[in-house]
């Protein structure tokens, strides 16, 4: 009953974006629990792989077809409330075909519950944005559905909290920075622009994770808990750490159903199945997000550096060892940082010459501002005053603060006692510095 | 004969994760061992399916979680 | 236990954001530098009051005017001001100081299209509590009148254009400060090159511009126009030069021009345009297609004083 509730309200939220995505939702999950039942019986190859193949297919079109409307997936692709024709098609589909492929291999039963299936894809809190959900353990709490205790609603209500916080403080802040620096507004240069660029990463970690929080605080809510998608990316101490922490459910899903399958099947050739299952991934992964040279450019740069990890690992090992950790570690950190930054700077970028352009201003002989007020800060929030100063220096004591203690907001924040001291502070820190409303308008013509 | 599996399995082990002094136990998992990482994954595998003249299919293979499930599976496809 | 928490958690912020509310309201009401605030505390007692957005605010001082007309005024304008911002400016400004007994009101075809200049919510946020702007404000800006019945929010929601100022009111409070760095209003314009994005000066307006009239924009004109005969203040309305290779690109320019001469006669308001300056043919006098730069401004106020002279000694006889 409280299965059909749940449905039935996803079903609904769904619908308040567009009709279209609950009949595709509801066609892709009915042909997905039937093949899901029809493969348990019958191991045809042929079936699996076709059907995985329209899943894919239908991905593919309804994403394409997005483009073809005039809509660049490239740089939009991370306002998390998509734009895609059917609203969690990327992460549907995927768990359709885990679904698929589970049930061919008998790792799990398939369900008898069409409404339990359903719910599985259109789970209201992840439905947009994740996280992709194991067909295992997820149709197993939905067929089993726990009551939400005391404990849950207060857990899940502070973590829609940290959620909100997130992205209307610290990303709803930083984004107009990033426009401006990506829209190569202002004449900025060198290390300005590159802290422009990196402050694309950040605000997408808090944009992302903060819709994420809000959707595990939303599902905690009802006494259901979905799985981590992140794991302060930014203290990674590689590239491979970094896909080990950052969008947690989707590299989780690709290896499983591809990195493995693809490296298994060629690991007669050694070291080069492993190279070539990272580049199918990336390549893949890359695509999932958008169509375009820019996500490519993407990809490669990743398999390009995780190929180098993977074949210095042990050299690198030995090396960390010679080293304090206290000197080694930052200096990974900051390392991977900067390369993730750079490649995002692809992923954000409406195209590669947009890309090239704020490489170029980037890369100048006067890489570090000869005035900080003039060539740092006032490019950076588009406006020298002090009014301008004022508001782009709270804007990096907040998200400066909150990524060193993370850990410790979380963990103060999120636990089943209340602790008034640490929500006073988030509460009035948000009322003062959040962003409600866009007075960009104002602020770009503001003298 | 687990025991001849078990003592050639850790002679492979040996090889691959360059430690003459590993001891083989059921319960080793990939964390336990400084060595053990996707590559040398692959090069564990393929050595043993070389030395047993056998072939693993993907489906066992990740269902591995310990040295012990490795071992088992061995003895039950080489009777 | 929980319970307790949350309610001891809700009561302590809603104080705490109350408290706040009052010194924010407080603390702009005491910023010299916000024009509101400024003629509210101050007796600035004018002639002569310039009302309208940036091109009055950056073109007109009053120094120089003054010279020339031997009447003192005082520049009301505000950057991006439409029609609305201004009447809730010479609103506040008459509450607290005697009334003018003229109004310089900058009308162009831009003034009629809700596409230039906007109403500056932000500007009024430690206002609410006067009648005409609660009203306004929530014409204007309906989703920030919804969440400002709740404690802080009409400072919360514009918080990036309000924070620095309660921060700086705090500052003038502390240190007695009794003026802002320009007394008369005036400011001169900050960038004075063609903006940096505009190559062209035909970027402002891609493609030509046909302005579209507003009715909402009539409306608050009439609505100045009312508020000047009821206190029986003299308006005038003017058009300062436009830049002579701008108007070919606006295509329904003249049109707009006579509308507004229409409402200007039905009210006996009279509408000096300045159309047909020399200065206007020179681009170093403009640095946008209606904005003049510090050079061009001073050609024009002086021309602007002595026309002003003029008028002032026929009306005298």
């Amino acid at each position: 009953m409280k299965l059909l509730i749940i449905t039935f309200a996803s079903l609904i939220f769904i619908g308040f974006y567009s009709w279209f995505s609950v009949v595709f939702i509801l066609i892709s999950s009915c042909i997905n629990f039937y093949f899901g039942k029809y493969l348990s019986l019958n191991k045809k190859k042929s079936v699996l792989i076709s059907t995985v193949l329209t899943n894919t297919f239908f991905l593919f079109v309804l994403k394409y077809f997005n483009f073809s409307q005039g809509l660049n997936l490239g740089a939009a692709n991370f306002q998390i409330s998509s734009i895609a024709v059917a609203l969690g098609i990327s992460y549907y589909t995927l768990q359709n075909i885990a679904y698929l492929i589970e049930t061919y291999n008998d790792r799990i039963k398939p369900t008898d519950n069409i409404f339990q299936y359903i719910c599985f894809n259109a789970f209201f809190p992840k439905v947009t944005c994740g996280p992709i959900e194991s067909p295992k353990l997820f149709l197993k709490t939905l067929g089993n559905l726990p009551i939400a205790s005391k404990e849950d609603w207060i857990c899940g209500i502070q973590r829609i909290g940290i959620g909100l916080f997130k992205k209307m403080v610290i990303a709803d802040r930083i984004a107009p920075i990033v426009s401006r620096t990506y829209e190569l507004d202002v004449p900025s240069q060198g290390f300005t622009t590159w802290i422009g660029i990196c402050l694309f990463t950040v605000q997408l970690y808090f944009d992302f994770s903060g819709y994420i929080d809000i959707a595990m605080g939303s599902a905690r809510l009802l006494g259901i808990r979905l799985t981590e998608n992140f794991n302060h990316p930014f203290r990674a101490t590689s590239i491979s750490d970094f896909w080990r922490r950052w969008h947690i459910t989707l590299f989780d899903w690709i290896k499983l159903y591809l990195y493995f399958p693809i490296v298994y099947y060629f690991r007669s050739y050694k070291k080069w199945s492993v190279i070539f299952g990272l580049g199918i991934v990336f390549l893949l992964s890359g695509l999932w997000h958008g169509i375009g040279l820019t996500f490519l450019t993407w990809a490669c740069l990743h398999i390009l550096f995780i190929t180098y990890e993977v074949l210095t690992k042990q050299k690198r090992k030995k090396y960390a060892k010679k080293i304090s950790s206290y000197i080694y570690t930052p200096i990974s950190i900051f390392i991977t940082f900067n390369l993730v930054c750079f490649s995002e700077l692809f992923f954000r970028s409406k195209s590669m010459t947009n890309a090239f352009a704020l490489l170029e201003r980037t890369f100048t002989f006067s890489f570090f501002p000869k005035n900080w007020t003039i060539d740092f800060w006032a490019p950076l929030i588009g406006g020298g005053s002090q009014e301008h100063l004022f508001n782009i220096y709270c804007t990096f004591i907040i998200f400066i603060l909150f990524i060193i203690f993370e850990k410790t907001i979380y963990q103060k924040a999120i636990s089943k006692k209340i602790n008034i001291l640490v929500w006073l502070i988030l509460f009035l820190v948000f009322f003062v510095f959040g962003i409600f409303e866009s007075g960009e308008e104002f602020i770009y013509l503001q003298f | 004969m687990k025991s001849e599996i078990f003592e050639t399995v850790q002679k492979i082990f040996r090889t691959v994760f360059e430690d003459d002094n590993l001891v083989l136990q059921k319960n080793l998992i990939a964390d336990d061992v400084e060595m053990w990482d996707s590559l040398t994954h692959i090069d564990l595998i393929t050595s043993i399916e070389e030395e047993f003249s056998i072939q693993i299919p993907f489906e066992k293979v990740i269902l591995f979680e310990t040295a012990g499930d490795l071992i088992e599976y061995i003895s039950s496809v080489t009777k | 236990m929980i319970f307790k928490k949350i309610a001891i958690l809700l009561i302590l912020l809603f104080s705490i954001l109350f408290v706040l509310e009052k010194t924010y309201t407080f603390a702009l009401n005491q910023n010299k530098n916000i024009k509101t605030s400024y003629v509210l505390s101050n007796n600035t007692n004018a002639d002569l009051l310039i009302l309208g957005p940036c091109e009055p605010f950056w073109m007109i001082n009053p120094d120089q005017l003054d010279k020339i007309t031997n009447i003192e005024s005082y520049n009301l304008s505000l950057s991006h001001s439409n029609f609305a911002d201004n009447l809730l400016h010479l609103h506040l400004y008459l509450k607290n100081n005697t009334k003018p007994k003229y109004i310089l009101l900058y009308i162009t075809p831009e003034s009629m299209d809700e596409r230039y200049n906007t109403f500056n919510t932000y500007r009024f946020a430690h206002h609410l509590s006067d009648t005409l702007i609660n009203k306004t404000v929530k014409e204007f800006d309906a989703s920030y009148y919804k969440y400002s019945q709740i404690p802080f929010m009409p400072y919360a929601y514009y918080s990036n254009l309000i924070n620095f100022n309660a921060l700086q009111g705090l500052k003038h409070y502390f240190t007695n400060k009794k003026e802002p760095k320009r007394k008369n209003g005036y400011q001169p314009p900050i960038v004075q090159d063609w903006h940096y994005r505009l190559q062209n000066f035909v970027d402002l307006y891609p493609d030509q511009v046909n302005f579209n009239w507003s009715e909402r924009r009539e409306k608050y004109l009439k609505e100045i126009i009312s508020l000047a005969k009821e206190k029986n203040i003299q308006l005038m309305l003017y058009e300062s030069p436009v830049f002579e290779m701008a108007k070919p690109h606006q295509v329904n320019r003249y049109e707009t021009l006579d509308r507004i001469q229409e409402i200007a006669d039905q009210n006996n308001v009279p509408f000096y345009i300045f159309d047909d300056m020399e200065m206007a043919k020179d681009q170093s006098n403009f640095f946008s297609t209606l904005n003049t730069t510090v050079k061009g401004s001073v050609i024009f106020t002086d021309t602007l004083g002595h026309h002003l002279k003029n008028i002032l000694q026929q009306s005298k006889n």
